[in-house]
């Protein structure tokens, strides 16, 4: 997956009516959003298709 | 013995000197507010309510004389992170942009009060409870075993006041990590309980689904009577379990008992040297009290801190969101840059993440099938320095720093059950080391035990700072 761009994570921030205040805001968001996304992607498990998301752990243990 | 000298001690033992009718809530509770001033410069409070606390500790030193004593807790001055509600004083998160006089307590500080415990005010903490913020609008949390260096994130300000004995003890909020790691680098007990077993209400959300209140304190034997105090159902948190409530009931063998170490979270670098020593002495110790020590291997463990920060700060992405989009310049700008970044995480991310934490959660459980208790370090190095900069100036040390930072609390919040910091020892610079005792879902007395029947060997946890 390529990283994004600066420019790419202003168009995204700003279709969701935010903003970097500056350039170092910006390059900083850029480096934290790539890592993410790449670290997400890097998650592997053949179980994790079949791990279906549950909230509230205890309701289903006390009945 | 001295007002001041008195502060050192653990809550039991203070509770115990009220009972008997040796110590006055009111000279103790000026003798705590008299010392928060004077170590004012570590910057743990926000709200120091003396006249609050004063007035309060009048009325339980009343109650005492006529012998309508509540309970442990009767008399006892404690503070409270400025995440959850305190009636009459203001919520302030730690930040700029929120500065309203709560109309109401949180659940938790009112059966404090119920309990008979004497609220001294709001301590600091990470900016909205995220951590990682640089600039503090309460002041830089500075660590008393070290004042150059952090505190931890974010309950920080519960950290200092425990450790620095500003207070008895005090009340810190865990969403992923933020009881344990401030617990563990200033040297004291911080229990996360399971998700749902103290209420949630009147504090500030971080992530719903992992959000606890728990206390800090001295001791184990502090942490569970607290504890005791504030859990429990409440219909105005509707998620909190109705499962009773079972006193603790202390001892100090553990014979018959299973402690498993998590491999992952000592082998390959995972933690530093001096942690791995220490817990490893740690587990020594609890064998000489009966335990049998295993191995459990939890292959997840490394990701804990990404699949925890990720879905909690996608939360909190939600949660900020009119702040964010109209009041920017008002967050610290490293809060504001991780708030932006989160905002853009992609909803098959998202869902990606929350199947990941049910397969951490899956292996958690098992190793708590082989174990009655697992253990790891709390935190992978003793305190760092204050930091002046985020120092994420490329994709791999956000990776490595935002990440790591977690991995030893995360698998465990994701899990929902619950862990407890406890102090093992000192870097050779006087640094706290702390091990992590995690638990079944509600099995908090067990993971009580094992920390107190450890404590009752060791005395790590009668070590005050040099301040």
């Amino acid at each position: 997956m390529p990283d994004m761009s600066p420019e790419e994570v202003r168009a995204q921030l700003a279709g969701l009516g935010l903003a970097a205040l500056d350039d170092d805001d910006l390059a900083e968001v850029t480096h934290r959003i790539n890592a993410i996304n790449e670290a997400v992607l890097a998650l592997d498990d053949p179980d994790a298709d079949a791990a279906e998301p549950m909230t509230i752990f205890w309701r289903s243990e006390e009945g | 013995m001295g007002a001041d000298e008195l502060t050192l001690r653990s809550a039991a033992e203070l509770s115990a000197l009220m009972s008997k009718g040796e110590l006055s809530p009111v000279e103790l509770t000026q003798a705590f507010i008299d010392r928060s001033r004077r170590f004012e410069r570590l910057n743990a409070y926000i709200t120091l309510d003396a006249e609050g606390a004063l007035a309060a500790a009048k009325q339980a030193e009343a109650e005492l004389v006529r012998g309508a004593i509540r309970g442990p807790l009767h008399g006892l001055p404690v503070a409270v992170k400025d995440q959850f509600d305190a009636k009459g004083l203001p919520t302030t998160l730690g930040g700029n942009i929120m500065n309203e006089v709560a109309v109401e307590d949180a659940t938790a500080i009112a059966r404090l009060r119920e309990a008979g415990a004497i609220l001294l005010g709001k301590l600091n903490l990470s900016e909205y409870a995220l951590g990682g913020n640089i600039t503090h609008t309460y002041g830089v949390p500075r660590n008393p075993w070290d004042e150059t260096r952090q505190a931890g994130q974010s309950s920080s300000g519960s950290g200092i006041a425990v450790a620095a004995s500003l207070c008895a003890a005090a009340l810190g909020g865990d969403t992923a990590g933020s009881i344990r790691g401030p617990a563990a680098w200033c040297g004291i007990v911080g229990l996360r309980p399971t998700w749902g077993r103290v209420s949630r209400h009147g504090a500030f959300p971080m992530a719903w689904f992992m959000d606890t209140i728990g206390p800090m304190t001295k001791t184990v034997e502090d942490t569970a009577m607290v504890f005791q105090a504030i859990a429990g159902h409440d219909p105005r948190d509707a998620n909190s379990s109705t499962r009773p409530l079972e006193p603790f009931a202390p001892h100090e063998d553990l014979r018959g008992l299973r402690v498993g170490v998590v491999r992952e979270s000592i082998d390959n670098g995972m933690s530093g040297e001096d942690a791995t020593n220490a817990v490893n002495a740690a587990l020594r110790v609890l064998e000489t009290a009966g335990a049998t020590v295993v191995d459990v291997s939890l292959p997840l463990f490394e990701k804990g801190g990404l699949i925890s920060n990720a879905l909690s700060d996608t939360e909190a992405a939600h949660t900020h969101r009119n702040w964010l989009r109209e009041r920017p310049q008002d967050y610290d700008f490293a809060t504001r840059r991780r708030l932006l970044a989160s905002s853009l995480i992609p909803g098959a991310a998202y869902v990606k993440l929350w199947r990941f934490r049910m397969l951490m959660r899956r292996d958690v459980m098992a190793a708590l099938g082989r174990a009655d208790v697992l253990v790891t370090p709390a935190q992978a190095d003793p305190a760092p320095k204050i930091a002046t900069e985020t120092g994420f100036t490329s994709k791999e040390a956000v990776m490595r720093q935002f990440f790591g930072l977690r991995a030893h609390r995360g698998p465990f919040n994701l899990s929902g059950v619950p862990a407890m910091s406890v102090p093992v020892g000192f870097t050779d610079a006087s640094l706290p080391l702390s091990m992590q005792v995690v638990g079944r879902p509600f099995e908090e007395n067990m993971v009580f035990q094992v920390g107190h029947a450890y404590q009752q060997r060791t005395d790590w946890h009668e070590r005050r700072p040099p301040l």
